[in-house]
């Protein structure tokens, strides 16, 4: 069984992961995201480049649910951030991060992650569109404020 | 490409037409017109010496000279920037300029340049291959940025045509644009402060931040937003947010709420816009503010069926999903969106955050907000 790994789509989503919850924005559609607990755990986990087995065993252990279980669940969740066009899939054996992966202690019960998607964005985008692809310069000065 | 429309009077002079020719031709193939456009302020300039005005102020903490060539629109671009002014008694350097001027009221017509143009949007929108100078035009207005000089040039079909969104916000899309070149990316908020601590009310459109600012305003705080915000950070944790408008622009529903300001809004101009105008600096002078320290979030949400506005904390999660989609979405460069994201992760991971959910009662909002100022900063 092929185990797969994946990236965020950078080029054009921003994220964070903060207090417990993913939120996710698509730069390019102006569509956005938010992850429940589960779902933000498994994101950053895919951010750092851990297989699909990784996850699902990781997850499996830390809320003692069947790996199998998980695993479906994780896939599920996989294609449709892959039908959202936020992560995309990469070869590799090895993780790309240096952290350890371990999940810290739960004690909310399992539920399956699930995509909230807002979509009230994507329409002022279509209104309004930016600027793509303008460059940075020897005018912008923002790096030296950041 | 689609011809762009003149001034009516400006079509009319034959030595105009001819101006317009030559000007045209003068702009090198990558400056998005921006030379034909300068050589055409430069003529308004010379030719109506008594018509142009010029005057200074402080956009995000930088010094800016804005010259007209047109006195009835210096007299409207002028408005919603008035808090901003800047006394200068000693030649500066200047960090923006802006030059633009009233094609009907000189006769000096816009030069003819192609443009892009997106079929559903209010702007179109063009740039040198090099991203260095964009073009903006919207409705009877056209704008170019040179973004290496820092000036805009633009000129206006006439005064008496500026839409009601460039009379509350003149230059709005170019100076977004600087705005985020000089690392102060702009948020779609309000801010009010109070002894210098700033409230920064961040949401969708609808959420509120208009109500909760001007009731804050009416109450005694420094009024410095209801919609955009240049943020800026000044050091570890630390985050100030710049006025960029005095202006505020109320749908039906709100200049009915606020009684009392709706005798000073002006009405929309045009039919399809139900939006009035509302100057702040010509009914509050003294309680406008250019910038200041924020130290606390609110997340406004209105609640029809409750009377009285109440509080609590809210989750930065919560936070960063009300800020960050419209804010982002309106910074106008795309490829520095991601770092405006980071610098929105970092304000609210810095500040107290809470909800704020709002009554139908507008005199119950600023007690409440002061209330939770003294709980953000104790």
């Amino acid at each position: 069984m092929s185990d797969p790994r994946w990236a965020l789509n950078e080029s054009e989503v921003a994220a964070k992961v903060i207090d417990g919850e993913a939120i996710i924005l698509n730069l390019a559609s102006g569509m956005y995201y938010s992850l429940d607990r589960v779902g933000a755990i498994v994101w950053e986990m895919m951010a750092e480049g851990r297989s699909a087995e990784e996850i699902a065993q990781r997850v499996a252990t830390a809320y003692d649910m069947p790996r199998e279980q998980v695993r479906r669940d994780l896939l599920g969740l996989v294609s449709e951030l892959l039908d959202e066009q936020l992560i995309t899939e990469v070869s590799g054996d090895k993780p790309r991060s240096e952290s350890s992966g371990e999940i810290a202690a739960v004690s909310e019960p399992y539920h399956a992650p699930q995509l909230n998607k807002y979509s009230d964005m994507a329409d002022l985008l279509a209104l309004d569109p930016p600027m793509p692809g303008l460059m940075d310069g020897p005018w912008n000065q923002a790096s030296e404020h950041a | 490409m689609p011809s762009a429309p003149t001034g009516g009077q400006a079509e009319r002079g034959h030595g105009v037409a001819q101006l317009a020719s030559h000007v045209a031709q003068s702009g090198s193939p990558g400056d998005c017109g921006d030379g034909a456009m300068r050589e055409a302020f430069e003529h308004a300039l010379r030719e109506h010496p008594k018509d142009r005005s010029e005057l200074w102020y402080t956009f995000a903490g930088r010094p800016v000279r804005l010259r007209v060539v047109g006195r009835e629109l210096a007299a409207l671009v002028q408005r919603p920037f008035s808090h901003l002014r800047l006394p200068v008694r000693e030649p500066v350097q200047p960090d923006l300029c802006v030059d633009i001027w009233d094609q009907a009221a000189t006769g000096v017509a816009r030069p003819d340049v192609s443009r892009v143009h997106h079929a559903a949007a209010p702007v179109s929108i063009d740039a040198s291959p090099d991203g260095r100078v964009v073009s903006f035009e919207r409705e009877a207005t056209r704008l170019s940025f040179d973004r290496a000089e820092r000036r805009i040039v633009g000129c206006v079909a006439g005064a008496d045509r500026l839409s009601q969104l460039d009379r509350g916000r003149p230059f709005r899309d170019p100076l977004l644009l600087w705005h985020q070149d000089r690392g102060v990316e702009t948020v779609h908020a309000a801010l009010v402060a109070r002894d210098g601590h700033g409230i920064l009310f961040g949401g969708a459109g609808g959420a509120g931040k208009t109500s909760t600012a001007l009731a804050c305003l009416q109450s005694g705080f420094t009024y410095l937003s209801d919609d955009y915000v240049g943020l800026e950070t000044a050091g570890p944790q630390q985050f100030i947010g710049h006025s960029l408008f005095c202006s505020a622009h109320l749908e039906p529903h709100q200049a009915a709420k606020f009684r009392s300001l709706r005798a000073h809004a002006q009405a929309p101009n045009v039919p399809q816009d139900d939006k009035s105008l509302l100057i702040l600096s010509e009914v509050f002078p003294d309680r406008l503010g250019c910038q200041a320290q924020v130290r606390v979030l609110a997340l406004p949400r209105i609640h029809k069926e409750t009377r009285h506005t109440t509080y609590r904390v809210a989750s930065k999660a919560e936070a960063l999903l009300s800020l960050a989609p419209s804010s982002l979405l309106m910074q106008p460069a795309s490829a520095q969106r991601q770092r405006g994201f980071e610098k929105l992760v970092a304000m609210v991971e810095s500040v107290p955050v809470y909800r704020l959910d709002l009554g139908n009662d507008l005199g119950s909002i600023p007690s409440c907000v002061e209330s939770l100022l003294h709980e953000a900063i104790r």
